[in-house]
C-alpha cells in the first residue's frame, strides 16, 4: 500500500493455502476486530477470477450489469513457495546506501540475472555497527503472473503470506512473545517462519505436511523423524542452537493430530510448544471458532496488517505493479501511435489513389477530346448553332404577319432586313382595320413594338394608306446583321 | 534523435517529391476540367437537337472564297429554277468579316418577279441549301397599280439578298 492511502475500516484478505483460496472480511470497530464473513473453496474448483465474483468483488461476465459493485478494499497474499528469503548483515548506513548494498548482495547471492529477479529487503536489529536485514526474492516472472491472476480483486496491496501468519500469530494466538519460531504445518508442505519483533525475518518450508503425518503410527514416526532432522536444520540456518535463542511454536487448532506432532518433535529433540487461537480481542460470526481462526489465520493476518497499515512490510509488488502500469501507459500509447500510422497511412493511400485517379482521368478524357472525329463533330455542332443563330425563318414571318382576322387589310410591300425594323405597307378600309391589324401582331411574342408609323387616307381610292414597322425576334437588331 | 532523422527524412522525401507530385496532380485535374468543359459543349438534349435539325437540316462546312461562292451561287440558282422564280443575273456583293462570327460573309444578291407561291415555296425550300447561311434581306411588293381585288395572280417583285460563310 502507499503511503498517501487512508487505512481502511475493513479490508477483505485472500490467500491461496493448503490447495484452498481462502477469504475473510474484516472490520475494525472499538479496538475489537469483526470477522464479518469468511470463504473457503478448493483451488481445483475454482480460479482467482471466479473466487473473487464469489467474494463479491469482481462481477459474473454473464452478468448484465457489470459496473463494479462497492466493496471494501482486497488485500491478496503470496504464497511463500515461490519466494526465496536470505538474512545478510551490512554497516548500519542510510538507505540509499542501504539499497544498493542488499542489491550487490541479492546478485551474488541469486541464482538468476537480477532483471529476472524482484527483490525487496528489510531492516533488521542493529548490532555492533553492523544491522541485519532479510531480503525476499521472487522470479519477476512469477510475480507478473501472480498480478494478471489475481486482478480481479483489484488488490489494494499483494503481501507475502508468511507475514500474514506471522501477524496473526501475534494477535490471534496464544504464546506471543516478541520472537520465535513459528512452524505453521499445512496439508503438503510446512512453513516455518522467525518472527522477531513482530516481523518476519527468515522463511523455509519443508515439503513434509500433515498428509505425510496422517499415515500409520510406525510409518509415521520415520516420517516424523525426518521432519524433525530437516526442521532442525533449518532452524539451525536461522540461528538456532538447539534450544534458543529463542522458542519454537507450533500453530495449532487445538486438535489431537497437531498435539501429537509436537509431542513427536520434543521427542525428536526439537523442544516445541503449540500455539492456539485466542478469541480475546476478536469479534467472529456465529460458528467461526478456534478451528476457524487456525485455517483463516493467514488471511485473518493479511487482514490485521492492512487494516493496522503495518510498516515495513516486505513488498515485492510495487516493481512489478509500476512495470505494469507503464506497461499499460505504453500499450496505450502504441495504440494511438498505431491508429496514426493507420490513419496516416489511409489518408496516403486515399491521396495516392485520388491522385492516380485523377491522372489516369485527365490521360483518358484528353484522349478522348483530342480524338479528330470528336473535334470534327463538335467544330460541326458549332457552326451548325452558330447558323441557326443567325438563320431567320421568313416563312414563320409571313405566316405570323398574315395570322389573324384581318378583315378589309390588303399588304403592298414587306421588307425584311437583318439590323433594321420589318416594314409593311398596305391599305384598310378604315382605321380601326388598321388598328386591329396593328393589335393583332402585337399578340405574337415573336414580333414586338408594332407600330403605326404613316397612315395617310387615299382620297382616291377612299382607303387609309398605313406603314406598320416591328421587329421579329433577335434579327432587327442592329448587332444581328452579318 | 532516430525519431528526429526519421521525420526529417520523411520531410525531405516530402518537399522534394511532394511539389513535383503536387504540380502534376493540378495539371491532371486542370486537363480533366477543360476536357469536361469541352464536352459540355455537345449538345445533348434532344428537344433542342430536333430544333436545329429543323433550322438548318443541312450545312456543309465552308470552303474558300472562290469555291464557296460558286457552290452557293449554283445551288441558290437551282433553287430558283426549281421554284420556277425568274431572277436578274445573281450579283456578289464584297465579302466581309463580321464580328462574333468565326468565318468571313459573301452575300449574293438577286431581283425577279414570281406569284406570291413561288416565293413561299422557294422560301420552304430554301434551308435545303447546304451553303445557305441566312436570308439577310427580303422585300417584296405588289404592283399597287393594280386593285387588291386583282392582284391575286399578278407577280409580285422581290428583292432577296441571302449569305453563306467562306474560309
Amino acid at each position: 500500500m502507499s503511503k498517501g492511502e487512508r487505512t481502511p475500516h475493513s479490508v477483505i484478505a485472500v490467500a491461496k493455502e493448503d490447495a484452498r483460496f481462502k477469504a475473510v472480511e474484516v472490520r475494525r470497530q472499538d479496538r475489537q476486530v469483526e470477522v464479518l464473513w469468511s470463504k473457503s473453496v478448493p483451488v481445483e474448483k475454482q480460479t482467482w477470477s471466479g473466487f473473487a465474483v464469489e467474494c463479491g468483488v469482481a462481477s459474473n461476465a454473464d452478468e448484465r450489469d457489470k459496473t463494479a459493485k462497492r466493496h471494501s478494499p482486497a488485500v491478496v497474499g503470496l504464497d511463500s513457495t515461490g519466494v526465496a528469503f536470505y538474512r545478510v548483515s551490512a554497516p548500519a548506513v542510510d538507505d540509499h546506501e542501504i539499497e544498493a548494498i542488499v542489491k550487490m548482495q541479492a546478485e551474488s547471492l541469486l541464482p538468476l540475472p537480477p532483471d529476472q529477479i524482484e527483490v525487496a529487503w528489510r531492516a533488521g536489529s542493529t548490532t555492533n555497527g553492523n544491522m541485519d536485514i532479510t531480503i525476499a526474492a521472487a522470479r519477476k516472472e512469477h510475480l507478473h503472473r501472480f498480478v494478471a491472476g489475481v486482478k480481479d480483486f483489484r488488490p489494494r496491496g499483494i503481501l507475502l503470506s508468511c507475514e500474514g501468519t506471522g501477524r496473526a500469530w501475534q494477535s490471534l494466538f496464544s504464546n506471543a512473545v516478541s520472537q520465535a519460531a513459528l512452524i505453521s504445518i499445512g496439508v503438503e508442505n510446512t512453513q516455518v517462519c522467525l518472527v522477531q519483533n513482530g516481523l518476519v525475518t527468515r522463511v523455509g518450508v519443508l515439503d513434509m505436511g500433515m498428509t505425510a503425518f496422517s499415515i500409520p503410527s510406525e510409518a509415521a514416526d520415520g516420517v516424523l523423524e525426518r521432519f524433525s532432522q530437516d526442521l532442525r536444520v533449518l532452524l539451525a540456518s536461522f540461528g538456532w542452537d538447539g534450544s534458543g535463542p529463542w522458542p519454537v511454536f507450533v500453530l495449532s487448532d487445538g486438535g489431537e493430530a497437531l498435539q501429537r506432532v509436537t509431542e513427536r518433535l520434543n521427542a525428536t529433540g526439537v523442544p516445541a510448544k503449540t500455539s492456539v487461537p485466542n478469541l480475546a480481542g476478536l469479534k467472529p460470526p456465529a460458528g467461526f471458532g478456534v478451528k476457524e481462526i487456525y485455517e483463516y489465520r493467514t488471511p485473518l493476518g493479511l487482514a490485521l496488517i492492512a487494516l493496522d497499515k503495518s510498516p515495513g512490510a516486505l513488498n515485492l509488488f510495487d516493481r512489478v505493479l509500476q512495470e505494469q502500469e507503464q506497461e499499460k501507459a505504453a500499450s496505450a500509447w502504441r495504440s494511438v501511435a498505431l491508429a496514426g500510422v493507420a490513419a496516416g497511412m489511409m489518408l496516403a493511400a486515399l491521396l495516392a489513389t485520388v491522385y492516380f485517379t485523377d491522372v489516369a482521368s485527365a490521360k483518358r478524357w484528353d484522349a478522348m477530346v483530342q480524338q479528330p472525329a470528336f473535334q470534327a463533330s463538335l467544330q460541326q455542332q458549332s457552326l451548325i448553332q452558330t447558323v441557326a443563330r443567325h438563320r431567320p425563318d421568313m416563312l414563320e414571318l409571313l405566316t405570323l404577319v398574315n395570322t389573324g382576322q384581318n378583315d378589309g387589310i390588303v399588304l403592298d410591300t414587306l421588307h425584311f432586313k437583318k439590323g433594321q425594323t420589318v416594314t409593311v405597307t398596305g391599305q384598310a378600309d378604315n382605321s380601326e382595320q388598321m388598328w386591329k391589324f396593328q393589335a393583332n401582331l402585337r399578340e405574337h411574342k415573336e414580333l414586338k413594338n408594332a407600330e403605326i408609323m404613316n397612315a395617310t387616307p387615299d382620297s382616291k381610292t377612299k382607303k387609309i394608306k398605313f406603314t406598320i414597322a416591328f421587329h421579329y425576334r433577335e434579327f432587327t437588331k442592329k448587332e444581328s446583321a452579318l | 534523435m532516430l525519431q528526429i532523422g526519421a521525420a526529417s527524412a520523411v520531410l525531405i522525401f516530402v518537399f522534394t517529391y511532394g511539389s513535383k507530385g503536387y504540380d502534376r496532380w493540378s495539371q491532371a485535374r486542370t486537363t480533366v476540367a477543360a476536357a469536361k468543359n469541352k464536352l459540355g459543349e455537345v449538345e445533348t438534349d434532344s428537344h433542342r437537337q430536333a430544333a436545329l435539325a429543323m433550322m438548318v437540316p443541312v450545312f456543309e462546312a465552308p470552303q474558300v472564297e472562290d469555291k464557296q461562292k460558286f457552290l452557293f451561287r449554283d445551288k441558290l440558282h437551282e433553287q430558283f429554277k426549281k421554284a420556277g422564280i425568274n431572277t436578274e443575273p445573281l450579283q456578289f456583293l464584297p465579302v466581309r468579316k463580321p464580328r462574333g462570327v468565326p468565318y468571313r460573309v459573301l452575300k449574293i444578291k438577286c431581283r425577279g418577279k414570281c406569284k406570291l407561291d413561288q416565293l413561299l415555296d422557294f422560301l420552304a425550300n430554301l434551308k435545303e441549301n447546304p451553303y445557305l447561311v441566312a436570308v439577310e434581306e427580303l422585300r417584296f411588293q405588289c404592283d399597287t397599280k393594280e386593285p387588291p381585288e386583282k392582284r391575286k395572280d399578278k407577280e409580285i417583285t422581290i428583292d432577296l439578298t441571302v449569305s453563306t460563310f467562306v474560309k
